[in-house]
């Protein structure tokens, strides 16, 4: 019996010690050896979500992520994230997508400067970067961050990441990827439906994306931009739908800049704004029919203050209540050949609590309401102005 | 987009990231001191005169892949911490009140502990101490 109870005792804490050493924290952290340099993680979130006007209730598990990264050497790593979203896939069915969030070969050049290659998402935005559920606030990511900034926004490419010597807390990258594709745009997506992800992506545009992130005094301030091809067809088909062809032929253009703050007190701010335009709107109209906006432009602000600071100063646990304006149009100007739809004028006030009993864990629970203009009726089905959800999530990363 | 709007939009772009650099290059957040010395005997050697500029410092020897951020945080009392990011391996960098990684957002305390997620676990420290002679700090770093 006592043979036994040690067993069950060694095994337990065999399986303690493979869950702390299996993360890719520990690989990265460098407390998995450098003979086992491969290690698997991952990422995700569930979310039950009430709509007050229809009285219905939806649950989901929005989304999970298997982490897989390699390392061959001090200077050389692998980097792969698959997402499955919606919890599963059937043939036929609308419903879920598995696909690859990110699959990267990383190349340090110097101790301040490095290269990857391969699927990754360019620093545009908050969460095109930093999705994690346990980084932001609310059980959906900002919505401005969905239609406007298409994230998580990856498509093939090379990266150059850097950091400024003679200014400490400066930052830079660049990038070259391929681009778009100007036939998927639609009315209320935006330019998101336009994304290849990586899949069988025409690379015969491609698209620049620089962006400089500073970090001062507590700040920390983003400003990027992005400038791309979206008609990556053969010249003769791009000639008959009027369209400019090369690769940044029919360009799609977007900046944006964003702060954010967070207090030793427990106080939390950002904000971000975001302009995008397509000055070929209505050649792509013309060729496509999708009701392409020729501008779109967003912005939110998000306060926060961690209540377990008024009670505890150190804690890992955290009690975060915050509130989140946003506001975007995304047919900001139409072209003379497409129409103008007023749900895409919308408003989005989220407050909610975001409770984390130990790092790596949230538990969320927000109101979110939805104002929009007067929809188009020959655009879209939804009558409705105004919408409002009571949402309960949990999300973890490891 | 035509050619000129393009060469137009282009050159206000450079302009805006020439302007911007240039008003936080004035900013007075000057980088910290690059120290370079190599590992002898699992241990780098750090003269106590470098010190006297600035009281934090950057090491970085070809052993590591990563900078070691060198504090001297109360009168003769140092603290060397690993730039390097407990969440996804990316270098972190030093700023004037923080330690953070551009690459996801995490943030750290100046002495490496947790401010922001994603990381979870605080930065790695190596131990120090001070030479035989007392000129010099020495890194200690794992055997």
């Amino acid at each position: 019996m006592k043979r036994l109870l040690t067993l069950i005792i060694s095994g337990c804490s065999i399986a303690v010690n493979a869950q702390i050493i299996t993360p890719e924290d520990s690989l990265n952290a460098g407390l998995v050896s450098s003979s086992n340099p491969t290690v698997i993680s991952g990422y995700g979130e569930v979310k039950v979500e009430y709509n007050t006007q229809s009285q219905l209730a939806n649950a989901n598990l929005t989304r999970n992520i298997l982490f897989f990264g390699h390392k061959f050497n001090k200077r050389i790593a692998f980097f792969s994230e698959m997402e499955l979203e919606d919890a599963k896939v059937e043939g036929g069915s609308p419903s879920g997508e598995i696909s690859m969030e990110q699959l990267f070969m990383k190349f340090g050049i110097n101790n301040d400067i490095y290269l990857t290659a391969g699927l990754f998402i360019p620093r545009i935005g908050i969460i095109n970067e930093n999705h994690l559920p346990t980084t932001f606030n609310g059980n959906d990511r900002p919505f401005l961050e969905k239609y406007l900034i298409p994230s998580t926004w990856r498509e093939i490419g090379v990266g150059f990441y850097g950091r400024s010597r003679r200014i400490a807390g400066l930052n830079y990258s660049a990038a070259l990827v391929n681009g778009l594709n100007s036939e998927k745009f639609g009315n209320g997506n935006g330019i998101r439906s336009g994304r290849y992800k990586g899949s069988d992506a025409n690379a015969t545009n491609l698209a620049l994306t620089g962006a400089l992130l500073y970090y001062v005094r507590g700040f920390r301030i983003q400003a990027s931009a992005y400038y791309g091809g979206s008609a990556g067809i053969a010249k003769p088909i791009a000639d008959s739908l009027q369209l400019n062809a090369g690769a940044f032929g029919t360009p799609v253009f977007m900046t944006e800049a964003n702060v954010q703050y967070q207090s030793e007190s427990g106080f939390e701010f950002k904000v971000l704004g975001v302009f995008s335009s397509i000055n070929d709107a209505e050649s792509i109209n013309r060729a496509y029919a999708n009701n392409t906006p020729g501008k779109m432009w967003g912005a939110y602000a998000e306060v926060g203050y961690n209540l377990m600071k008024a009670f505890k100063k150190d804690s890992e646990r955290s009690l975060l209540l915050f509130s989140r304006f946003e506001a975007m149009d995304l047919n900001a100007e139409v072209s003379s050949n497409s129409a103008y739809d007023g749900s895409l004028n919308k408003q989005f006030l989220v407050s909610g609590l975001t409770y984390t009993p130990t790092r790596g864990v949230v538990v969320k629970l927000d109101v979110a309401l939805k104002k929009t203009g007067t929809p188009n009726p020959i655009l879209t089905d939804v009558s409705d102005s105004q919408f409002s959800f009571i949402n309960i999530g949990l999300g973890y990363s490891f | 987009m035509k050619r000129r709007d393009f060469i137009n939009n282009t050159s206000k772009l450079g302009a805006c990231a020439l302007l911007g650099i240039t008003v936080l290059s004035q900013t007075g957040c000057a980088s910290y001191p690059l120290f370079k010395v190599q590992a002898v005997d699992k241990s780098l050697t750090i003269p106590l005169t470098e010190f006297i500029k600035s009281k934090r410092i950057l090491v970085r020897t070809s052993s590591l892949e990563f900078d070691i951020f060198v504090h001297e945080f109360e009168a003769g009392k140092y603290r060397a911490t690993l730039l390097q990011c407990t969440h996804h391996n990316e270098p972190v960098t030093v700023s004037d009140q923080q330690i953070y990684c551009p690459s996801h957002g995490s943030t750290f305390a100046l002495d490496g502990q947790v401010t922001k997620a994603p990381a979870k676990s605080g930065l790695k420290h190596y131990p120090t101490r001070i030479s035989e002679d007392g000129n010099a700090l020495l890194v200690i770093l794992e055997g």
